[in-house]
């Protein structure tokens, strides 16, 4: 599928005015929420320098952490299996599945997941996944990719929840109510765990000091899929490894506050190996994670916790949709940094899709420096832009590189700003009759003929 | 104390008297203004924020050589001033290192009368309900103020903006729900993507639908915003304001020049 330009897709939310005006509402809400969470946290910002540190630390250890992490978690019984690319996810994981002739599968959140395409690879072999997430479960069964990365059906009204759950959970038509909408995906959701052959599951933290898996939910979705069948596999990218237990307090405080303004999420669950009788199988996946890693300048993007709090926070996000950054990246900021940077041919625009503005940065628990990021991909991908942006540019630098030519110019283009269509005419703010250098020439002349004057005008308030 | 006045390329053509009121306010404080001839014509953050450093030329090289006898130079635009702060010294070519290290310290306009003039009030009275929109860059970069985003246990930086014309007689300073919104300028982005851009401004404006005036310390902001408007607040740069409201009424005496 050829995927449109950030600034094309976007328009499938923007150019509708009211729903736009609703989406930024919602998404606003939850960055509200979070400014009160983080409110409540006297030392937020010691916390933020905190976690930053630890997180930098890890990457600069990865190799020796990501193997202590490994031999832990195998020295309890979890079997490890390493996944270069999506590729290799998708095998390992489509292969644990058909040796043990598994047909139903339950999955919890991952964006790993997504990432690595592996729900249509296991459709394709003929298993049926179920997402067990409640936003998950509703992009799933209307067959769209997740819109956010906390909350993954954030674009749809309850109305539409209520239509798509008329369609597949046979719920009375017109239902709007979020509890009774619940409870019919929740008893759909039972049968389905309790049928599930086999449990996947994300992975939030892994902690190299003890080998344990931590997966945070506010469902418990994770943790009935991880229990009930008796093969459980966790999907990880390499960056999710902190270096200690004591770490993971810091960690689950900021990851719930940000996303959700949570003081912590309802279900976190730590799993150090298989229970009895049971299979814990951990796919550790790098697909492109351990370039950024060799890459000084983008690297600190991969100490991002997926909060979701740079997306909640991104005023472009909020009016242009989760699905305008395309199918299998992470929307918002962090998503276009990602993006961009593993497929900068297909996907450097997504570098353009900020004002720079500094809002993400400011808000993210571990201080990922993405305006920064998102200029030095606008550069690394600057070739591909359209030849009028790039001669234009070309051009501008030309002409004021010199400020005498600069000014030429500027005359010029200030009498041609009359012959612009009146649309266009419209967007751009029309020239004044003398520049500020000429009106400074005439200033100077005035006053070494007439002496200092004292100029300005002697009303004060607002003309309308 | 000799201070250099620069305005950037889009104020010289788009809203010279943003730079004629600022002149005219920094000559009333008794200050020796530079506008130099020789200034460059832009600060250069158009081709880094759209990916190309290489087109900054020696435009840092060029400022700091117009401006080498000034003791600061003041910039009625946060946004030029943040890319200065930040992105010269890093870019300027090894020949013209000296220079760019050696350039006079950059303040936008109402925080070089708070930081660098150390006022704390404004005489004169301007009769109405003020907005005040931050710049993106000002706040974030230049740290001129507290992002909404920053939280307990981190600095709480005064904005110089908000301070100062909250002591202006007969200004009511409104700040909107959400404080510090991006107008959605971009530069560039307004350019790439102008229906997110235009989105935003109209946004921008409805938050500030109940103030009789909408101020800020960035006329790229209210520039955009003006493309936009239909009806709702007057647009005015800081500068512009603090003339007004000086009118008539005596300048303000400088407590203690000094440059940090």
């Amino acid at each position: 599928m050829t995927r449109r330009p950030h600034p094309v897709a976007a328009r499938q939310l923007v150019d509708d005015l009211a729903r736009t005006s609703w989406h930024d509402k919602a998404v606003w809400h939850v960055r509200a929420k979070r400014d009160a969470a983080v409110s409540e946290v006297a030392d937020w910002q010691a916390l933020r320098h905190h976690a930053q540190a630890v997180r930098r630390y890890g990457l600069e250890h990865l190799d020796e952490l990501i193997a202590q992490f490994a031999k832990n978690a195998s020295s309890h019984g979890v079997v490890i299996h390493w996944a270069p690319t999506a590729a290799d996810l998708r095998d390992t994981v489509g292969g644990l599945l058909k040796e043990r002739g598994v047909e139903r599968v339950v999955k919890s959140k991952s964006m790993l997941t997504e990432e690595c395409g592996l729900n249509p690879h296991l459709a394709a072999l003929g298993i049926d996944v179920v997402d067990t997430d409640l936003g998950e479960r509703i992009v799933q069964l209307r067959q769209e990719p997740p819109s956010h990365i906390v909350m993954p059906a954030i674009h749809l009204k309850r109305s539409e929840v209520g239509a798509t759950f008329h369609t597949h959970l046979g719920t009375p038509a017109g239902e709007t109510d979020p509890t009774r909408l619940t409870r019919a995906a929740r008893r759909d959701l039972r049968q389905r765990f309790l049928g599930a052959q086999a449990g996947i599951t994300g992975v939030n933290f892994a902690v190299a000091e003890d080998g344990a898996l931590v997966v945070c939910t506010n469902e418990g979705n994770a943790d009935l899929g991880a229990h009930l069948p008796p093969l459980h596999i966790a999907c990880m990218g390499i960056d999710k490894v902190i270096p200690r237990r004591a770490d993971l307090p810091v960690f689950l405080r900021m990851l719930a506050r940000s996303a959700t303004g949570q003081p912590i999420t309802a279900y976190t669950s730590i799993f150090r190996g298989p229970r009895e009788g049971a299979e814990l199988h951990l796919v550790i996946v790098d697909n492109g994670r351990s370039r950024l890693l060799g890459d000084p300048e983008l690297r600190a993007a991969l100490t991002c916790i997926r909060c979701g709090a740079c997306l909640n926070t991104c005023p472009v996000y909020r009016r242009s949709g989760g699905h305008s950054y395309g199918d299998g990246v992470l929307p918002g900021p962090i998503g276009a940094v990602l993006g961009a940077a593993r497929a900068p041919e297909t996907h450097g625009d997504l570098a353009h899709a900020s004002t720079l503005c500094g809002s993400c940065r400011e808000v993210c628990p571990v201080g990922v420096p993405l305006p920064a990021q998102l200029q030095v991909l606008r550069a690394r991908a600057a070739s591909a832009r359209p030849w009028w942006e790039r001669a234009g540019l070309r051009l501008m630098a030309h002409v004021l590189a010199d400020p005498v030519r600069a000014e030429r110019w500027g005359d010029w283009l200030s009498w041609a700003h009359r012959l612009l269509p009146k649309r266009a005419a419209r967007r751009m703010p029309p020239p004044a009759r003398h520049s500020f250098r000429q009106l400074a020439r005439a200033r100077r002349q005035r006053s070494t003929t007439a002496g200092p004057t004292t100029a300005g005008p002697t009303t004060a308030g607002p003309k309308k | 104390m000799r201070v250099g006045l620069y305005v950037p390329c889009f104020v010289d053509r788009l809203a010279p008297e943003v730079g004629m009121a600022a002149w005219t306010v920094l000559e009333r404080l008794g200050l020796d203004v530079v506008v130099s001839e020789d200034a460059p014509a832009c600060c250069g953050q158009p081709f880094c924020s759209s990916g190309r450093p290489q087109l900054l030329g020696d435009l840092p090289g060029d400022f700091a050589r117009a401006f080498r006898d000034c003791e600061a130079v003041v910039l009625p635009s946060a946004s030029c001033t943040a890319f200065i702060h930040h992105h010269h010294e890093a870019s300027a070519r090894a020949i013209d290192l000296r220079a760019v290290t050696d350039a006079p310290p950059v303040f936008a306009f109402l925080d070089f009368l708070w930081t660098a003039l150390g006022l704390r009030a404004l005489p004169g009275r301007f009769e109405a309900r003020v907005g005040l929109h931050p710049g993106c860059h000002g706040l974030r970069e230049l740290r001129l103020g507290t992002p909404s985003e920053e939280g307990p246990g981190g600095p709480q930086e005064v904005d110089p903006a908000a301070a100062l014309l909250a002591t202006i007689d007969g200004l009511e300073l409104v700040l909107p729900e959400r404080a510090d919104e991006c107008c959605g300028f971009g530069g560039i982005f307004s350019v790439t993507e102008p229906h997110v851009s235009a989105r935003m401004a109209r946004d921008r404006l409805s938050a500030f639908s109940s103030v009789d005036v909408l101020v800020s310390e960035d006329p790229s902001c209210l520039l955009h915003l003006s493309t936009v408007k239909q009806g709702g607040p007057r647009l005015m740069t800081t500068a512009e304001l603090v003339l007004a409201a000086l009118g008539a009424a005596p300048s303000p005496t400088v407590p203690s020049p000094m440059v940090p």
